[in-house]
């Protein structure tokens, strides 16, 4: 364990409250977004601070905040990410591999909070729209240029003639491009397209060569490209129940990345996902799946940025080529999240708890682990007393780090803002991480550095990075820092509340600790952890920043996750609650 | 109604909503759709590279007591009138597009291979800065991948390919010689212009089988299938776009969509990314294999095969493309105004023989600088299509680069120093245009070595090192890093 030498830096802290008006910075993308605050957290008609588009009703929430049952605003048109696309395609066509056709359509933005946020707030402009039509085409005529995939389409039976056998054809595919049935008014309009066909392409073959037309326009179609939600009706408390067809759609691509089976369509047909119950019991089986195993892992991988680990160049006096070690040290994290999450079926607690690495030969020295031999990575007990979880795996603890120095800046922020979704003000415009000091630890050049940062940094960001004092730039165990030795003693503000008000009139709690593995313990047992995790698990399957309004919705996940730690069983009570089943009521 | 421009149809909306001819392809990365305020970001990624391979050098000064006839005379600016005052050059053929010039001496291609004939050796280290596997003139391959791959495996859609055409006779040795996947892995030139072009936009599989019809036709039938789905869609967003129970934030992404979608049909008709038109397309239909392997159709193979370039680059189909005209140690008779000329290899030993020995052939170097002309000339013809191609921003030749390189600097000494590089356009303004430099120091008899000539065009049009900079690393490693600073603008 890492002992404090000294602990009177905190000498008036103690367990108890303190309420702070400093450091008001706002909680509104789980995992520390930018701040949006929401009019009336008792789910009036207020629009969203960052709102700037005019007219419309503007974002609203329905529901009480202080139960399961607030609702946040969101997109009635979500744009499938670029991988749900290619998903879809596959689905779609039942190919036994994906067409590739996603890597020229437009890149998307890497800085939201998870790559099914960044897509489903995109706007199809600019270039994107010649990409998908480019795609399609190249899709369509593939699958008509290929007897056997084509086959797969076409309606069995027998038919007057090729009009007739499309009609067939668009009304079963159009069900499953369109994921929903189609209306008499888009049967018409595809049957008339498809009758085109024969002079728009001139191939000789009627069939095939409407098939091809229809193809190329449903899946530049809206209805393809946007997880249309097009219901309406709204109850008194202005939440509008989603149809079965559209649950079925939040669920497939919430947990597994592509469009619904035709099971889960006949079962939306059939009714059964009108009631919680049903929405459940279809979580439940496709979490049963290995085809949900890949959001699982990758929800984690995501928030925790690991696949920023290995680049941050190193001082040549580690010997931590970090260029060489980014895939072993992004490996170690994506096989440990592998086999907590899915294997153990644990959650958060054991996340942050488990003395687990994966190493290899050019690994295992920087754990101070001998025997490793070749490049595989091999699961290994690591020293409990120094390691626990995620974060104090190399690539983490390298990744908030200088080339030579420990960075206790932003180690300490990954937790604030991913484990306890806080979100302390904004630096000041030109912050630079301090240089070292002959004669000073880390940490003392930290203090001295961030007194000007005042509450923020004294309560809320240092404490946590001083707890990982105790391992050095690229993740080693240290004792001394500079000469001196290592303090990683330190006491953590938890505010409570997800809002400015909610923060000035809620009390806050002090986490004493003595090192990090002292410090994940016992968040690992800290409620508001829980929270944020559920939190972060909202965005993530809603694919959109969760409201305050959604607040009690969150706090029921995450006893959830308090009291099961299986993360399966926190999705299967998310989707149950109206923040998943309904939508707030849009316009006038 | 339709107004034909050196080669291209150019449609009017109104006949292309008709759908009655629309030789139009409305591909990706299309300018005209992009807003304003995203146009120099989107010309900088569309960036592209055309590299046209000349043999067997040019005739420039140093080979005994023949004159100067391919530099301009001076350092330093170029313009149209101080190219037309050198009409004793080579490269005063480019006149025209002095302003878009930029003529790099200095550069030496570091003979850092022997691969047992210097014309081996040129054509596998022009584009690659690569040492090879051997010895054997015929089988020696280079050890690294041609600049046109690293391009297109860093700028282009996973999984495609650079566009690598050839012009001109096949004669079993050193045929196909520029572009590299990968060490040892040299690709093979496409010699048909029309092969090229129904490749790259997928118009000749069903549609010319089963169709019937001409090119011409396909690409209407194309357009008109698109105008009838576009209709269709656009009927949906306005349906969704009717609907008064939507949020303001919905309601701008949808109307952003609907408009992407219109500016597409009125892009068509006044980007780059345009047809070509029968007047086109019929001639080049009839180019044979024969007759593009030919020495009486390397010229007309090759201006059609830059004509399926520009297309190719203006659609966003390819961010690369090699032209190699001749083959290794080019034999091509080519004629100059009306004379056929002796082999081209016989005139650059001046000799008629493949060696140094035979009888000799009377001014040879001034027919050597024919051929050069008639090479200006062909290069010109790529300039000019590249030029006729308009953009929102300028032409399709300010958007990228055309190099007019040769696999050796001279012909009788197969020398390798004061390579002749002939750029034009500036890759948006990466590259300096206008001006003619001295990469090393010609005067003291310094050179810098062509992989640095190699980085500079792959770092303008956005290739990177391996630490995530601008390109400075291509090539063998033996060769010192770093690009050419006279030609950045």
């Amino acid at each position: 364990m890492f002992r404090s030498p000294n602990r009177s830096f905190f000498p008036a802290l103690t367990a108890g409250t303190l309420l702070l008006a400093a450091c008001s910075g706002e909680i509104a993308g789980p995992g520390g977004g930018l701040a949006l605050e929401s009019g009336d957290q008792n789910g009036g008609a207020g629009p969203k601070a960052n709102d700037g588009v005019t007219g419309g009703g503007g974002h609203v929430s329905a529901g009480d905040p202080a139960t399961p049952n607030g609702v946040g605003w969101s997109t009635r048109y979500p744009k499938l990410s670029n991988s749900q696309w290619e998903k879809s395609v596959q689905q779609l066509f039942y190919l036994a591999d994906v067409t590739g056709q996603q890597d020229a359509l437009a890149a998307e933005r890497a800085d939201a909070l998870f790559d099914t946020i960044a897509a489903a707030e995109a706007t199809i402009g600019g270039d994107s729209w010649g990409r998908y039509q480019s795609a399609a085409e190249n899709v369509a005529e593939s699958i008509v240029g290929d007897a056997a995939k084509l086959a797969k389409l076409t309606p069995s039976g027998t038919f007057a003639d090729a009009n007739a056998k499309g009609t067939a054809f668009i009304k079963a595919f159009g069900r499953r491009a369109y994921r929903r049935p189609l209306t008499t008014e888009e049967q018409t309009t595809y049957t008339t397209l498809f009758k085109s066909g024969a002079s728009l392409v001139g191939s000789g073959d009627a069939y095939k060569d409407g098939v091809r037309v229809v193809l190329e326009a449903m899946l530049q179609s809206p209805f393809f490209l946007y997880r249309v939600e097009q219901s309406t009706k709204a109850n008194g408390d202005r939440k509008v129940a989603l149809s079965g067809d559209e649950i079925a759609s939040r669920l497939s691509y919430a947990l597994w990345g592509t469009m619904p089976t035709d099971e889960l369509f006949a079962a939306a047909s059939a009714g059964e996902l009108d009631k919680k119950e049903g929405v459940a019991k279809w979580a439940n089986t496709l979490l049963a799946d290995p085809k949900a195993e890949e959001a699982l892992v990758a929800f984690h991988e995501q928030i925790y940025q690991v696949d920023q680990y290995g680049g941050q160049v190193k001082s040549a006096s580690f010997g931590f080529d970090a260029e060489a070690l980014a895939p072993a040290l992004r490996q170690e994290a994506h096989l440990f999240i592998e086999d907590v999450i899915l294997k153990q079926k644990g959650g958060i607690a054991d996340l942050l708890t488990q003395p687990v690495g994966y190493v290899n030969q050019d690994t295992a020295k920087f754990y101070g682990l001998t025997g490793v031999s070749g490049s595989e990575l091999q699961k290994r007990d690591l020293d409990p007393e120094t390691r626990a979880g995620l974060f104090t795996q190399l690539g983490f603890l390298a990744k908030n780090a200088t080339s030579a120095n420990s960075d206790p800046v932003h180690r300490g922020l990954m937790i604030v803002r991913k484990v306890l979704c806080d979100d302390p003000d904004p630096p000041p415009m030109m912050f630079n991480l301090p240089e070292m000091k002959p004669g000073l630890t880390t940490r003392e050049v930290y203090e001295e550095t961030t007194q000007c940062g005042g509450q923020c940094h004294n309560t809320l960001i240092n404490p946590p990075g001083f707890a990982f004092e105790g391992f050095d730039t690229v993740g080693q165990v240290r004792d001394t820092d500079n000469g001196k030795p290592v303090d990683a003693a330190s006491a953590l503000e938890i505010r409570q509340g997800y809002t400015s008000a909610d923060k000035k009139k809620s009390p806050s709690t002090m986490l004493e600790f003595d090192g990090a593995v002292d410090m994940l313990t016992q968040l690992a047992d800290t409620p508001r952890v829980h929270e944020c995790y559920a939190r972060n698990w909202m965005a993530y399957l809603l694919a959109r920043e969760v409201d305050p309004a959604e607040r009690g919705a969150w706090e029921a996940i995450a006893k959830t996750s308090q009291d099961s730690a299986a993360v399966r069983n926190m999705i299967t009570a998310l989707v149950q609650l109206d923040t998943f089943r309904t939508r707030v009521a849009d316009g006038t | 109604m339709t107004e034909s421009r050196r080669g291209i149809h150019m449609v009017g909306r109104r006949l292309f909503l008709h759908g009655a001819a629309g030789a139009v392809v409305g591909l990706p990365l299309l300018e005209s759709f992009i807003p304003k305020q995203a146009l120099a970001q989107a010309a900088a990624s569309q960036s592209f590279a055309i590299f046209m391979r000349q043999a067997n050098g040019v005739q420039q000064a140093g080979i005994g007591s023949e004159p100067e006839r391919f530099w301009p005379s001076k350092l330093g600016a170029l313009t149209t009138a101080s190219m037309g005052a050198d009409g004793d050059r080579a490269t005063s053929v480019l006149k025209d597009h002095a302003a878009k010039l930029l003529i790099v001496r200095g550069v030496e291609m570091k003979q850092i291979v022997d691969a047992g004939c210097g014309h081996s050796q040129g054509g596998l280290l022009c584009l690659t800065a690569s040492k090879a596997n051997g010895k054997n003139v015929e089988k020696a391959l280079a050890q690294n991948e041609s600049i046109d791959n690293r391009i297109a495996r860093e700028l282009q859609a996973s999984g495609t390919e650079p566009l690598t055409l050839r012009a001109g006779m096949r004669s079993g040795y050193l045929d196909d010689v520029l572009s590299y996947r990968k060490a040892g892995d040299r690709r093979t030139a496409e010699s048909v212009p029309y092969n090229a072009y129904k490749a790259l936009f997928g118009l000749g599989t069903t549609d010319m089988n089963t169709g019937g019809g001409s090119l011409d036709e396909a690409a209407s039938k194309l357009a008109a299938r698109r105008k009838s789905v576009n209709d269709l869609i656009r009927a949906e967003m306005k349906r969704l776009l009717a609907n008064t129970k939507l949020s303001a934030e919905d309601r701008n992404r949808l109307q952003q969509h609907q408009d992407a979608i219109r500016d597409l049909e009125v892009g068509m008709q006044q980007n780059a990314c345009t047809l070509l038109g029968n007047d086109a397309l019929d001639p080049m239909s009839k180019i044979t294999k024969s007759q593009a392997e030919s020495d009486a159709g390397v010229i007309t193979t090759a201006q059609f095969q830059f004509k399926v370039i520009a297309l190719a680059v203006a659609c966003g189909k390819v961010r690369a493309a090699t032209l190699q005209v001749g083959n290794g140690n080019d034999h091509t008779q080519y004629t100059y105004n009306g004379t056929k000329l002796e082999r081209f290899h016989f005139i650059s030993h001046r000799v008629m023989s493949d060696g140094a020995t035979g009888a000799a052939i009377a001014n040879a170097d001034v027919k050597h600088h024919q051929v050069d002309l008639v090479f200006a000339g062909l290069f010109k013809t790529l300039l000019d299509e590249l030029t006729s191609r308009t953009t929102p921003t300028g032409t399709l030749l300010d958007q990228g680069v055309a190099i007019w390189l040769n696999d050796l600097a001279n012909g009788p000494a197969h020398a390798t120093r004061n390579m002749p590089y002939v750029c034009a356009g500036s890759v948006g303004g990466k590259l300096k245009n206008g001006v003619y430099v001295d990469a090393g120091n010609q005067g003291s008899n310094q050179y810098v070595t062509h992989n640095k000539f190699l980085n500079t065009i792959g770092a303008a049009v956005g290739c990177k090192n391996a630490a995530g900079g601008a390109l400075d690393d291509f090539g063998d490693s033996s060769l010192a890093k770093g690009t050419i600073p006279q030609m950045l603008a």
